[in-house]
């Protein structure tokens, strides 16, 4: 019994897997073992707080909590017995069964389960039926002869037909599957068309109390495949606010390990079924963002949350004043996907925000919101990537307005200074908002004379006459065709390589 | 290799000796190939086990010390070998190291003998290599008294519960839940131990709560069906309640209606098909939701699912039943069948029934489950009354799992056509009496339920 306590109490305390519990369980396993060996049999009686064996106490614990004895007593076990041949599995079920933390759960039941071949167990009734009256057959004439002809006649049946009902081996096959099919079948989503049909005929508050109990538990246990199947039905009663309960700091959080779990197809159902969410959960889901470790997720996350924002972009755009860096920059973007345009005089205040990742969330989403004017601000940005970029949004909004601010830039010799991603972005806007006077300024700039630094105005001609290639117009080709006669090499080169592109 | 198919592999080995050495003569070469592979294969086993022990205890068959469970590939040769364990009232049969061909042969010729048979050759012939105990006589009267008082004791308690949760329910009352999950674990424990001790119970019908018996023989019948085809315990359990709990719907149907002896109207039809639904918040009202009630909701949901895709409430094209849907199906149909209600006063006879589920299998019913279903039942099932060539009628009381078309019966009328207590008789044993048909209980003024009590 010491034993028995102790690998018990290591279970409560450590769990199944823990080192300590099987430093206790172990020697208890030999113990019993030994035990089971000399004298093949050892009967148990079960008091309210105690244990006995051949009427002496064997165990005492009157903390109900702790007590094995008490926690057999309390369903009915009244004595347990041991028998040689016993196992160390079937010794490790009984502990698990006895420390089973719930007030509700049946350990009668739960050792019924098992099915121990070395352990027995009697359990009191709680009432004895003695009446084993049974009913009188209703008394009427009928001629039964005739009765079973009718029947044949109804059922259209041979009744002299051999049945012979052997099973082919297939059968017995299929039915083998179809057995462990239904052992490894998980009921749930099967209860949950149940119900949900059910409620397509009919409104039944149990049925939805049902569902709400089950979407509860799914999402406890993070199945937002059958939360998402829930929510979906219950969407259709709006006077049932079931999302109500999930939407707060403590749940949200906790669905921090959904975002990083290796199934993709996981996240995907958390991100179906957060899309019943109501502006409730906007701050809970924006705090929650950051933990998401990869970039294709945050994104598809920042979407849901845009989604589901999109009647009320206010939450949102209260972050968008937020101290957090993180916080803000998740909050910017998702204005963005939103096209927030209430959300523009904000992002506006952060055009010179010192944090550059700040700044670049701004700039993306001014694109998405198409305020080209703002967009502009970017070009004298310290970031040259934020520079860069803003040409790229520029060159996709058609802005033309910008285009003879950039040209006399590209003109100016400071640009030979410019990175060259940077003076390559240049020219791609020019491309990207092209008009009949380009290929001419295009022409100018490769062809021109250039007696001092030669070498740097190299790239000009280079990106020059790529451009030339990437708008591939007659003109423009010819253009490069004459160029590449030329007998200025560095021009030459320039053409010859962008022809070269061309015919690739 | 582990014990547990090592004795499995046994009694499958030692089933098709015991039958060949029925039919054959034990010179044949079918007998002599049959113990040849019977004794190459133990002779393996010594090499690792000392002995091979056989215990029977209770219907259950243990293999040196653990249990053979009952499983659809092993059904036949377990319950084969139970039975003639049973028959000789042998308690164990240990085989040992150095056992021959010939040996064998000639304990497997006196093990399907009768009682006197076998113990008369046994004594006279020497099997240095087969031990043999047999069962005290307190321990066989112990046993027989035991499994049919508890058989009887399960019904009853089983039935009051299942009266109780029903009737709680129709007028609002708390359920104990406790006593119901209780009671499942009973009916299982009870069909694993006998499973025609507690089938013949569910011949008892009533007629004025018809209900009550008819669900609880459903959760019964299920079980048996589930026991058969392999179920584990916590499988069983679910079946159990499923099949109890799957009409519990018509505690919503207006009681004018389901006592209705005339054809229901077009619209008190569909009325009445609505009990499947119920069903389901009737389950949710009375359990919550553990995984036993999700599956008695789908199961009550379902029962009316035939295989070939009909049936209510409607379903979408690809959604098939659930095994246990698909048990409780024929089990319900049977017993509603072989019952008398207000608009069926004269009930299908048993073996009628079964032959409406053979032949609509494929079309109502899962056409492997109703095979296996006529294998637990027999052609003629527990509770027929068969008139004999002899004049006499019997009660069938029990199926031979060898011979499922004759059954071991009791004479409940004489030729005289008088009640008696008569003697029971193993038809399969029989070679000149012989059944000319099944007949109506009532014609004779009997009720079978009455035997089995």
């Amino acid at each position: 019994m010491q034993g028995l306590t102790k690998a018990f109490k290591a279970l409560q305390m450590y769990g199944m897997n823990h080192s300590s519990f099987r430093s206790f369980y172990l020697p208890f396993c030999d113990k019993m073992t030994d035990f089971l060996k000399k004298r093949n049999e050892l009967n148990l009686q079960i008091d309210k707080f105690k244990i006995l064996h051949e009427n002496h106490i064997v165990y005492e614990e009157r903390e109900m909590d702790l007590s094995i004895a008490f926690k057999l007593f309390k369903d009915g076990i009244r004595s347990i017995s041991f028998i040689g041949g016993l196992t160390s599995d079937e010794l490790l079920l009984l502990l698990d069964v006895i420390s089973q933390p719930s007030k509700d759960y049946d350990v009668a039941l739960g050792l019924w389960e098992c099915n121990f071949s070395h352990i027995n167990f009697y359990v009191v009734e709680e009432e004895e039926v003695v009446d084993y009256r049974i009913p009188d057959a209703p008394v009427e004439y009928v001629d039964y002869d005739e009765k079973l002809k009718q029947l044949i006649m109804r059922e259209k049946i041979d009744i002299d037909a051999v049945i012979i009902p052997d099973l082919k081996p297939e059968e017995v096959k299929h039915l083998m599957k179809s057995i462990t099919d239904e052992e490894k079948a998980t009921i749930l989503p099967l209860v949950v068309k149940t119900l949900t049909d059910f409620l397509s005929t009919e409104r039944s508050q149990e049925v939805i109390d049902g569902l709400i109990e089950i979407l509860e538990s799914c999402v406890n246990t993070k199945d937002f495949y059958n939360a998402r199947r829930i929510a979906y039905k219950l969407r259709d009663y709006p006077e049932i606010k079931f999302i109500d309960r999930f939407e707060n700091a403590t749940t949200i959080m906790g669905f921090k390990d959904t975002l990083n779990v290796p199934q993709n197809e996981l996240f995907n159902e958390f991100l179906a079924f957060i899309g019943f969410f109501g502006t409730k959960s906007i701050p809970y889901l924006v705090h929650l963002m950051p933990h998401t470790e990869r970039a294709d997720r945050l994104t598809a996350l920042r979407q849901r949350i845009a989604y589901i924002a999109q009647d009320d972009p206010a939450p949102i755009i209260d972050f968008l004043k937020n101290e957090d860096t993180q916080l803000m920059i998740n909050a910017i973007a998702i204005v963005g996907i939103m096209k927030a345009s209430k959300a523009v005089e904000a992002l506006e205040a952060l055009i010179a925000h010192p944090d550059e990742r700040v700044r670049l969330a701004v700039l993306e989403s001014l694109g998405s919101l198409r305020q080209p004017d703002l967009v502009v601000k970017f070009m004298t940005d310290p970031s040259m990537d934020a520079r860069i970029k803003a040409l790229r949004i520029l060159g996709m909004l058609k802005y033309p307005q910008v285009y003879p601010v950039l040209l006399d830039k590209i003109k100016h010799k400071s640009f030979l200074a410019f990175d060259s991603t940077e003076q390559r972005e240049y020219f791609n806007y020019l491309t990207a908002n092209a008009d009949s006077n380009l290929v001419r300024i295009l022409q100018n700039l490769l062809f021109k004379r250039k007696w001092f630094g030669r070498k740097k105005y190299r790239v000009i001609r280079r990106l020059a006459a790529m451009a030339l290639e990437q708008i591939g117009s007659e003109e423009s080709l010819q253009v490069l065709r004459t160029g590449a006669q030329k007998r200025n090499k560095d021009i030459q080169a320039a053409c010859e390589i962008a022809l070269k592109g061309k015919s690739t | 290799m582990t014990i547990y198919t090592a004795g499995k592999t046994v009694v499958a080995l030692l089933y098709p000796l015991l039958k060949a050495v029925q039919v054959y003569d034990i010179k044949n070469d079918v007998v002599i190939n049959s113990a040849k592979k019977f004794v190459e294969f133990i002779e393996d086993l010594f090499s690792t086990i000392s002995s091979l022990e056989f215990v029977r205890y209770r219907d259950y068959i243990f293999f040196n010390k653990q249990r053979l469970k009952y499983e659809i590939d092993s059904y036949a040769n377990l319950t084969f070998l139970n039975n003639q364990l049973k028959n000789l009232r042998i308690k164990s049969i240990t085989f040992l190291p150095g056992i021959n061909q010939q040996e064998l042969i000639d304990f497997a010729d006196i093990l399907i003998k009768d009682k006197v048979t076998f113990l008369k050759h046994f004594v006279l012939k020497r099997y240095p290599h087969i031990n043999v105990q047999f069962l005290k006589a307190h321990e066989e009267a112990d046993e027989l008294a035991e499994n049919g008082e508890a058989a009887k004791k399960t019904y009853f308690k089983a039935l009051k519960v299942t009266k109780n949760l029903m009737q709680n329910l129709w007028t609002g009352r708390p359920v104990d839940v406790k006593s119901s999950r209780r009671i499942v674990y009973s009916l299982v424990d009870s069909i694993s131990r006998d499973e025609f001790g507690i089938l013949a119970l569910t011949t008892i019908k009533n007629f004025d709560e018809y209900t009550f018996n008819h669900s609880l023989n459903v959760g019964i019948l299920a079980l048996a069906l589930g026991q058969r085809i392999g179920l584990d315990r916590k499988s069983l359990a679910r079946l159990g309640t499923s099949g109890i709990l799957h009409d519990i719907g018509k505690v919503e149907i207006p009681k004018e209606l389901i006592n209705k002896t005339q054809k229901l109207t077009d619209q008190e039809w569909e009325t009445l098909k609505l009990h499947s639904n119920f069903g389901v918040r009737e389950i949710l009202k009375t359990r919550g939701l553990d995984e036993i009630s999700m599956v008695a909701i789908a199961v009550a949901y379902q029962h009316h699912w035939n295989f070939d895709g009909t049936g209510y409430p409607l379903r979408e094209k690809d959604e098939e039943p659930t095994l246990f849907a698909r048990i409780v199906r024929i089990c319900d149909s049977y017993d509603a069948m072989t019952t008398a209600r207000a608009y069926q006063p004269v009930p299908y006879l048993p073996h009628f029934a079964l032959r409406v589920i053979w032949s609509n299998q494929n079309r109502l019913f899962d056409p492997v489950l109703s095979k296996v279903f006529t294998q637990l039942l027999g052609i003629y099932p527990v509770g027929s009354c068969l008139e004999l060539n002899t004049g006499e009628i019997g009660l069938v009381m029990r199926q031979n799992p060898s011979t499922i078309d004759l059954p071991i019966v009791k004479i409940i009328v004489d030729k005289n056509k008088k009640k008696v207590d008569g003697k029971t008789l193993d038809l399969g044993m029989e070679t000149v009496i012989k059944i000319v048909r099944p007949t109506y209980p009532q014609i004779h003024g009997v009720n079978p339920a009455a035997y089995f009590l």
